[in-house]
């Protein structure tokens, strides 16, 4: 009946508030705070934070080393350059580049019957190498090392786009409202309701504001028109996808991942065939890689080269996922953030505490970063903050530790 | 002309076989006894050029140089095991990353200490003639000596581990962990010492290929991956695996340069690749789980 | 059970981080945006210009972005007519401020490592946050192209080099590219036809398997045909070869009588030692570019002996009194370890690709005199086509129709020299310390003796189809120079759209959101109303919720 769907899409609502508060505090920012230089970074890392996130559902979250995801992310992204350019249109390039990412994704798992553990990694990374030095032969496709400038598809440049952004985001904003609005009825959390529906309320309004101030037309210019409207559906796309992997790690499925992690030979035993669960784990994470690779392509980037298919990026979102705290789905994502932050602004911070040419030096300072991270904050970020006095500690140290490298 | 190039390729092969093999033997050796992929190695090799470079500088002597790039080796792996893979023992995953980290961080030194020009000695600085004519056809000299070196080392390799007390330990150590401990075998010193060996062969890998190579920042990524691809195609922890798998890759490496030059960097992968598929544990393999 | 309650409440903490880092981001963002990036020019009374210079630092090819950026600082005071340029020229890392003559010029260095990406994303930041007005680089042609991409997105004048593919300035170029430095096909027309002429009239060719390699062999083979000569082979090797020997047989089985190494960057070493090695020198001649004397000196010259060729510069080669200012200025500089890149391995006199970007300091300064200080890419665009100066390297001509300077491009033959190192430099304690170039007062080293000059006619490449056409900007004769960040376009919410189904929407949603807002703008209300009015809305929403819910049991 009408009531109860809408009683538990209302629901459904209701448990996301905090992912919902984050989006529209994130899209809102243009609007607030609009300085191109900011937007063009955070749709980089809205980006890579969701590549992260697909990684983290093979690594952290199925026990599965693989070091060829790249592979899924330069195909993807190549993928919007060729269907957009051959003059299809655009969700069709996305959709194509979720597929491809899903099927080479697919194509390295069916090794898992034979090869475990670093084998397996090692095979991925035999795998992702060979289709990167084969494409980077083919010019005429992917450009060679030169690379080809990104497909940004056309309708992004229409300043009225944003709007229909901003549309969304105050929907997303309503259904907060209504939320603060039950907490306020509630006995317990009257303050808390009030307090929140004040500060949801400035801060929507002073952005609504904004838009007839000089910023808006600033932002419409059509320099800045594309800029802003791929910031905002990367957010938007990221944290759909963030929803959907939660939802996903909390179904039915999810729970046989992490028992997979934690011992695949009993779920063996137990009767289930973990080798097909593995692989269906491996498609949906090659559908996200995937889609990260076409916002990259489409979005983030200005000039799209075979490098994206080669080990740099693996070994990149290998970082993100173990400074973030593998297995926790949010701690890649943060990661994945602060990395890439750093990496733009290691400029400025190097300038700021007064050791100027460390910037120069960043895959010193990446080298670093793997060593810290693997001595000091072994569990992550996030990892680490979640440990205190939870029942994690168990599950995460059998993800690191022993017996999954010889499984 | 075409004899020529086949005697050509096929000495290189197997010269390049043998660099290839000094380098991958630290990688088994410590992989089997370890359970450690060591991703440092290869920045370890491409430190030992540099080091050779600078010491033959100063000594002018390329047999000094190296032995003294051996000892360096040694003490830097030994160094590198106690203070930073020690801690995380029993998590091979993360000392896999740790090394993975070490690689980065060596790389970028030996550029920072070096500078981008890299270093690079000719056969003749070292006083070998370049090339010489055996069987009508143009040889270069120094990859014959390599050659002749690889072997020598795979001798005293074998010697070590088969007639040696702390080799048979280390053989011990890599069947099987839990009894070499039952029967009193101090694994974390071995485990120290063996992960010396490994760094200081790498080193010593890494100065013989001073005069092919050249100390460029570029070689330690080509060396680690093909460094893999022997020990895994030869099988782990197998030393006659590691060596026949390498002589193999080196073979195919220099055949196709030679003569189908397109696919020299994707052939052995796909090698690597068919193995893994066909015989995970490796050609010659004992079949380690 | 437990494990889903469990599972769902890590999952309620873990959004609630979300959130909280997400904000912390935001905040350290906007902290970060007001840090002070560089100490503040207290010359304000200057007009202030930024220049945004994308090089390679750390790999490789960073002896080549040491020499970009020293050049154009050089430059930037000739054309300013500075007389002491160790007061005018002042480094910190990645900041150089050249001032004199009513200008201050910022020149913000970042590293592109030679990495397209890296570069351009360097590039989008120099412009959007440092905000600079022209961009220059870089030492790789791959780079380089990247950028004349930014340079088309953001409308900003880009002065490419030393990248010097041919394309940039052909099928790749943009109206707002120019090139101060020589082309590839500039090198082969002074390479080429010297060769045809004296070495011999059948060619071959080793070059990488990659673009550039092709667009080399393309430029000298054309050139070669030109002239009368044939190729007889052209052998590509993957990059990354360590062992040319079966190449070098092939070739010398074509009896060919002249060979061309198309060959720069790793790989470069083993190629030259094997020619020497196998005997090539003896059977065939050799010939190719001539690199910086650094680079040549540091290990190729014992392979390349008495090796004549083309070389696009050398400090010895030009006779006019820009070089010798040039010389005498970096002299000074260099001896006081004041140049804005200088390590152990800086030359001490100008190489390779020194005066080209001091031709871009030069043409900027000329350009602003011109335009009145303003930096508006059309205005400075229409400035500098057709423009002609007095660069280190004799007369320099931007070529209107591709923006390519034609210039002076030399043939040179190797020699051993003891000489003209000592008429700059008195002892070895002038050079800063560590400097690895201290010993050759003593020792000599291998320089270059000029054969031949060829001028900038004879050395023009081809004009590509379709650069011409290419429709400039229109000048404009307002004083404000603009920023790409921050434009005062007034464009309405109505653009070009695309047909598709979303434009009706955004169309509708458009005027319904202006209407509102200008209603609400028209009735001169003060600023608060719309916090409150969007605060009424959200109770009425609100209030239907709480109308239709079900009561509880």
């Amino acid at each position: 009946m009408a009531g109860t769907t809408a009683a538990a899409v209302l629901s459904e609502f209701a448990r996301s508030r905090w992912l919902l508060a984050a989006f529209v505090l994130m899209s809102l920012l243009p609007l607030v705070y609009p300085s191109l230089y900011w937007l063009t970074i955070l749709c980089y890392l809205f980006t890579m934070g969701l590549f992260a996130l697909s990684y983290d559902l093979v690594l952290g979250r199925t026990g599965v080393l693989s070091f060829g995801h790249a592979a899924c992310f330069g195909l993807g992204a190549y993928a919007v350059y060729w269907v957009y350019l051959a003059g299809y249109p655009f969700w069709l390039a996305v959709a194509t580049a979720m597929l491809l990412g899903a099927v080479t994704n697919v194509a390295m798992g069916t090794a898992l019957r034979r090869v475990k553990g670093v084998y397996f990694a090692m095979f991925t990374l035999a795998f992702a190498e060979i289709i990167y030095l084969y494409l980077e032969k083919q010019t005429s496709i992917t450009g060679g090392t030169g690379g080809v400038f990104s497909p940004r598809p056309d309708f992004l440049q229409n300043p009225a786009l944003i709007f229909v952004f901003i549309g969304i985001v105050v929907l997303a904003a309503v259904f907060i409202a209504c939320f603060l609005v039950f907490s306020y009825m509630r006995k317990g959390a009257r303050v808390r309701g009030a307090v929140g529906l004040v500060l949801l309320a400035c801060l929507v309004g002073y952005a609504l504001y904004s838009l007839d101030s000089s910023v808006l037309s600033q932002l419409q210019a059509p320099i800045n028109a594309f800029t802003v409207n791929a910031y905002l559906l990367s957010a938007l796309l990221m944290f759909l996808s963030y929803y959907l992997v939660s939802r996903l790690s909390l179904s039915p499925l999810g729970a046989i991942m992490t028992a997979i992690r934690e011992n695949g030979e009993r779920m063996d035993m137990v009767g289930y065939d973990t080798f097909r669960y593995k692989l269906v784990i491996m498609a949906i994470s090659g559908l996200f890689a995937g889609l990260s690779g076409a916002m990259l392509a489409s979005l983030a980037s200005f000039i799209l080269t075979p490098d994206v298919m080669s080990a740099t990026y693996t070994l990149n979102v290998l970082l993100y996922s173990i400074l973030g705290g593998i297995g926790t789905l949010v701690g890649p994502v943060i990661g994945a953030f602060v990395v890439e932050f750093l990496h733009f602004n290691i400029g400025n911070i190097a300038s700021f505490i007064g050791v100027p040419s460390i910037a120069n030096w960043w895959m010193l300072i990446i080298g670093v970063f793997y060593v810290a991270v693997v001595l000091l904050l072994p569990y992550g970020i996030v990892g680490t903050a979640m440990m205190k006095g939870r029942r994690t500690l168990d599950a995460l140290r059998k993800a690191v530790g022993g017996g999954e490298s010889r499984a | 002309m075409v004899f020529e190039n086949v005697l050509n390729a096929a000495i290189n092969g197997f010269s390049y076989g043998m660099l290839l093999f000094i380098f991958a033997s630290g990688l088994s050796i410590v992989f089997g006894l370890m359970d450690v992929l060591n991703f440092a190695h290869g920045a370890y090799f491409m430190l030992g050029a540099y080091v050779t470079w600078t010491l033959f500088s100063t000594t002018h002597n390329f047999v000094i140089a190296l032995i003294a790039v051996l000892a360096i080796g040694v003490c830097v792996g030994a160094a590198t095991e106690f203070t930073l893979l020690r801690p995380l023992y029993g998590r091979p995953v993360y000392q896999i990353l740790l090394t993975l980290g070490l690689f980065f961080v060596v790389n970028q030194l030996v550029l920072f200490i070096w500078g981008p020009l890299g270093g690079y000695l000719g056969p003749e600085d070292i006083g070998v003639p370049q090339v010489i004519n055996f069987l009508g056809a143009d040889v270069y000299l120094y990859r014959v000596i390599l050659a002749v070196a690889g072997v020598a080392t795979a001798i005293a390799l074998y010697a070590f581990l088969n007639r040696t007390n702390i080799g048979t330990k280390v053989r011990a150590g890599s069947e099987s962990r839990e009894l070499a401990e039952i029967f009193g075998i101090n694994i974390k010193t071995l485990g120290t010492a063996i992960f010396g060996l490994g760094t200081g062969l790498a080193f010593f890998a890494g100065g013989l290929a001073e005069p092919w190579v050249g100390a460029v920042p570029s070689t330690g990524t080509d060396f680690l991956l093909l460094g893999f691809i022997v020990v895994i195609v030869g099988g782990m922890g197998s030393f006659s695996g590691t060596f026949l798998g390498a002589v193999l890759i080196g073979v195919v490496y220099e055949f196709s340069q030679y003569f189908l030059p397109e696919i020299t960097f994707v052939a052995p992968l796909l090698i690597m690749v068919v193995v893994l598929l066909v015989r995970p544990s490796g050609l010659f393999g004992r079949g380690k789980s | 059970m437990k494990f889903n309650q469990f599972e769902t409440k890590m999952r309620e903490r873990t959004e609630h981080e979300i959130a909280i880092l997400l904000l912390a981001i935001l905040a350290s963002s906007a902290v970060l945006t007001i840090l002070p990036i560089s100490p503040v020019n207290a010359a304000s009374t200057t007009k202030v210009i930024k220049i945004g210079v994308v090089t390679d630092l750390s790999t490789a090819y960073s002896y080549y972005g040491d020499m970009e950026v020293n050049g154009l600082a050089l430059g930037l005071a000739y054309g300013l007519g500075v007389t002491n340029v160790t007061a005018a020229v002042k480094s910190t890392p990645n900041l150089v401020n050249v001032t004199g003559g009513g200008y201050t010029f910022e020149l913000y260095v970042a590293d592109g490592a030679s990495d397209p990406t890296t570069t351009t994303e360097k590039a989008v930041q120099l412009i959007t946050q440092d905000g600079v007005q022209i961009l220059q680089g870089a030492p790789d042609s791959t780079a380089t192209t990247a950028l004349e991409g930014v340079a088309a997105q953001y409308h900003i004048v880009f002065f490419a080099g030393p990248g010097a593919d041919y394309s940039i300035t052909a099928n790749t170029f943009n109206v707002y590219t120019f090139r101060m430095a020589s082309n590839t096909y500039q090198d082969a027309l002074t390479g080429g036809a010297y060769a045809v002429e004296h070495m011999g009239r059948s060619v071959a060719f080793i070059a990488p398997d990659y673009s550039w390699g092709y667009g080399e062999v393309a430029a000298w083979t054309d050139v070669i045909s030109a002239n009368g000569g044939r190729v007889l082979t052209t052998q590509y090797a993957p990059v990354g070869t360590t062992d040319f020997t079966p190449y070098i047989n092939n070739i010398l089985a074509s009896n060919a009588t002249v060979l061309i190494p198309a060959w720069a960057g790793a790989g470069a070493i083993q190629l030259y030692q094997q020619l020497y090695s196998l005997g090539v020198y003896n059977k065939m001649n050799v010939t190719s570019g001539v690199p910086d004397l650094a680079t040549f000196d540091s290990y190729l010259a014992k392979y390349m002996p008495n090796y004549v060729g083309m070389m696009k510069y050398a400090f010895n080669l030009p006779n006019n009194a820009v070089n010798t200012w040039m010389i005498q200025n970096y002299i000074t500089l260099f001896k006081a370890g004041k140049l804005p890149e200088q390590n152990a391995i800086t030359f001490p006199l100008p190489d390779l690709f020194v005066p080209d970007s001091f031709a871009v300091g030069q043409a900027i300064v000329a350009a602003l005199n011109t335009t009145g200080g303003n930096t508006t890419p059309a205005n400075m665009i229409a400035a500098l086509e057709g423009m002609s100066l007095n660069s280190p390297k004799g007369p320099m001509y931007i070529r209107p129709q591709d923006h390519q300077a034609l210039q002076d491009m030399y043939i040179v033959k190797t020699v051993y020299d003891n000489t003209s190192m000592q008429s700059y430099y008195s002892s070895a304690s002038q050079f800063p310390t560590g400097n690895v170039w201290a010993g050759i007062l003593k020792t000599g080293y291998i320089g270059v003796q000029l054969i031949a000059t060829l001028n900038g006619t004879q050395t023009a490449p081809p004009i590509y189809p379709g650069t011409a056409g290419q429709p400039r900007p229109p000048v404009q004769t307002t004083t404000t120079s603009t920023t790409p960040s921050v434009s005062t376009a007034t464009s309405t919410a109505t653009s070009t759209s695309t047909s598709t189904a979303t434009s009706t929407a955004t169309s509708t949603l458009t005027s319904v959101l202006t209407t509102v807002s200008t209603v609400v703008q028209s009735a001169g209300t003060p600023d608060y109303v719309y916090p409150l009015v969007v605060v009424v809305i959200i109770a009425v929403i609100a209030a239907i919720f709480v109308a239709t819910r079900r009561k509880p049991k």
